[in-house]
């Protein structure tokens, strides 16, 4: 399905646009997983991105008539769509709280915090895992789409409204934060 | 040579491991960077083995399910609309200004009452206005008064024509009588399916001023004779299926002489489309066979005129009129309205009474609604 969907992602919301449950479905399988990770990359929490994510969907549905492909490769266009539409719902959220829900990490990372301090977890996937949370919002999401979703440059600016040389940045950015973070672990295991 | 940025250099081995390549090969490639690159090249192949969370399947059915129905929502939405939806914004701005445009065209013309006629470009746009008003309409009363409206309109056209006193094209006087038929006809049967509208006693009076007007119409009509004595057959039928209580007293047919030789032959009658008794004249007969200056031969196709040489004078009768308790209100009963008349055109020889009033004693018996509930037997065949 998902290979299929691959091919033909124009027609399938095409057809999903004229109300085709069966097309909205393939879509829904194809993204489900990615919008996920997307929400929890902006919010730094599972339990937020649950909160929005069924709401999400719901816009995306009530968009969904208006969209159109520009030129590129249909998948990453539709893509980056889907993650604009998160995005924006994120933001909303956040602003409906006046700023106080904003993750933790996205303000309390500083590069002159022991890695010590930081790196809590002794298992190595929940050191890394805590560390991405550590990550401000804007070098989460860049991080999660150029080393999960395996987005290029262009994609990830053009999802993020940045130019691809602001990708760069944020890319070089976060990879430090993460290092330094990580740096503490890295040097007790050497050790 | 401006020294290159440590962003675009992290960017290019990054390439590079993506595809597939050993990181330590571009440390080996930049050992200028190799210590700053190290710590980030590591931070970026431990990132391959992230693991976000999961999307819970209990919010993953919720939140399909709730797109489902947003979906059928707006599938129903769409549904209403579909001519609109269809339509591009700039089709669709189009077929807006075109409606308004014959909107408005429309709203002139109703102004200007009956003055443009068949053959003129603004008749066009007000028929097309009468036919989208009707299309909108959205049940059989609405229709039924507009169809009504629209053949007041037709009658007031033929009125038009008759004080300007000019020659007209019978063409025009065919298209005129056929659309008032037309709309009279559907009035009535709009009317069946809406009891709570009653059109009958409007459109009897149409009908009855129509049938004053065609030998008026017919003597300015070059050629249209035939088509005016054919539509004077159908307003007598079509007056029959009127079955409102109201008084509606018929005008006979005269048209105008012309110079052709004819026979003299019978008015034309009402269709009496119920059974009858063999045919026996009754005992005043003047009511029943009138001399007619026109005349259908045996073919019923030639109308030949007959050789009476002027328009039969009204001839005064004691006919009573029907009982004005019966009549409704805002109508004035057909008779009243002959009364008022200067110069009828035509005696009246026979009247429309309720079916519920017997027959009245008159000194000139007439013809009435009567007949058509008694047995066949009682009723005298034309």
């Amino acid at each position: 399905l998902v290979a299929t969907l691959d091919l033909d992602i124009a027609h399938t919301v095409t057809r999903a646009q004229a109300g085709d449950q069966l097309a909205f479905d393939s879509i829904y399988h194809r993204f489900a997983e990615t919008l996920f990770r997307y929400l929890y990359a902006r919010c730094g929490s599972a339990e937020v991105a649950e909160e929005l994510y069924g709401d999400v969907w719901v816009r995306v549905v009530e968009h969904m008539p208006a969209f159109r492909f520009p030129r590129g490769d249909p998948e990453a266009v539709f893509a980056a769509w889907l993650f604009r539409i998160a995005r924006n719902r994120v933001i909303d959220h956040y602003r409906r709280k006046g700023g106080a829900g904003l993750p933790l990490a996205a303000t309390l990372l500083s590069q002159d915090a022991s890695p010590d301090e930081l790196v809590i977890a002794d298992d190595e996937r929940q050191a890394l895992r805590n560390a991405i949370e550590r990550l401000t919002v804007e070098q989460r999401e860049v991080v999660l789409l150029r080393f999960f979703e395996d987005l290029s440059n262009a994609e990830v600016a053009q999802i993020t409204g940045r130019s691809e040389n602001a990708v760069k940045v944020m890319q070089h950015r976060a990879l430090s934060a993460l290092a330094h973070i990580l740096g503490g672990r890295w040097g007790r295991m050497r050790s | 040579m401006k020294a290159e940025r440590i962003e675009d250099i992290l960017d290019r081995c990054l390439e590079r491991i993506a595809a597939g390549e050993d990181a330590s090969a571009c440390l080996r490639d930049e050992p200028q960077h190799a210590d700053t690159l190290a710590p980030l090249l590591r931070a970026a192949v431990e990132l391959r083995g992230w693991e976000p969370p999961r999307l819970p399947d209990a919010t993953r059915r919720a939140a399909r399910a709730a797109a489902h129905a947003t979906l059928a929502r707006q599938s129903k939405s769409n549904a209403r609309r579909p001519a609109i939806r269809s339509l591009s914004l700039w089709r669709f701005a189009i077929a807006v200004a075109v409606v308004v445009a014959m909107l408005s065209v429309g709203t002139v013309n109703t102004t200007m009452g009956g003055r443009s006629l068949p053959g003129d470009t603004l008749y066009t746009w007000k028929r097309a206005k009468e036919q989208i008003t009707l299309a909108l309409a959205t049940n059989p009363g609405q229709r039924a008064q507009l169809h009504t409206e629209i053949a007041a309109r037709r009658l007031q056209e033929l009125e038009f024509l008759v004080d300007t006193g000019h020659a007209v094209d019978s063409a025009v006087v065919d298209e005129i009588l056929s659309s008032l038929l037309e709309h009279a006809e559907r009035a009535i049967e709009e009317n069946g399916q809406a009891p709570e509208v009653s059109v009958a006693p409007m459109v009897s009076h149409i009908l009855a001023e129509t049938r004053k007007t065609i030998p008026q119409i017919a003597a300015l009509a070059q050629g249209a004779a035939l088509e005016a004595v054919l539509a004077a057959l159908e307003v007598e039928q079509l007056s029959q299926e009127v079955t409102s209580p109201v008084a509606l007293t018929e005008v006979p047919i005269s048209l105008p002489p012309s110079n052709t030789p004819a026979r003299p032959t019978n008015t034309l009658r009402p269709t009496d489309t119920g059974g009858c008794a063999p045919a026996s004249p009754p005992a005043d007969a003047t009511e029943e066979v009138v001399e007619s200056p026109m005349a259908v031969d045996s073919s019923g196709l030639t109308v030949t005129p007959t050789n009476t040489p002027s328009l039969p004078l009204p001839t005064p009768t004691d006919t009573p009129t029907a009982d004005p308790s019966r009549a409704l209100p805002p109508t004035k009963s057909l008779a009243e309205q002959l009364t008022e008349t200067p110069a009828p055109t035509a005696t009246p020889i026979f009247t429309f009474e309720p079916i519920d009033v017997p027959p009245s004693p008159t000194a000139m018996p007439a013809v009435t609604e009567e007949a058509t509930v008694g047995t066949a037997e009682d009723r005298p065949c034309r």
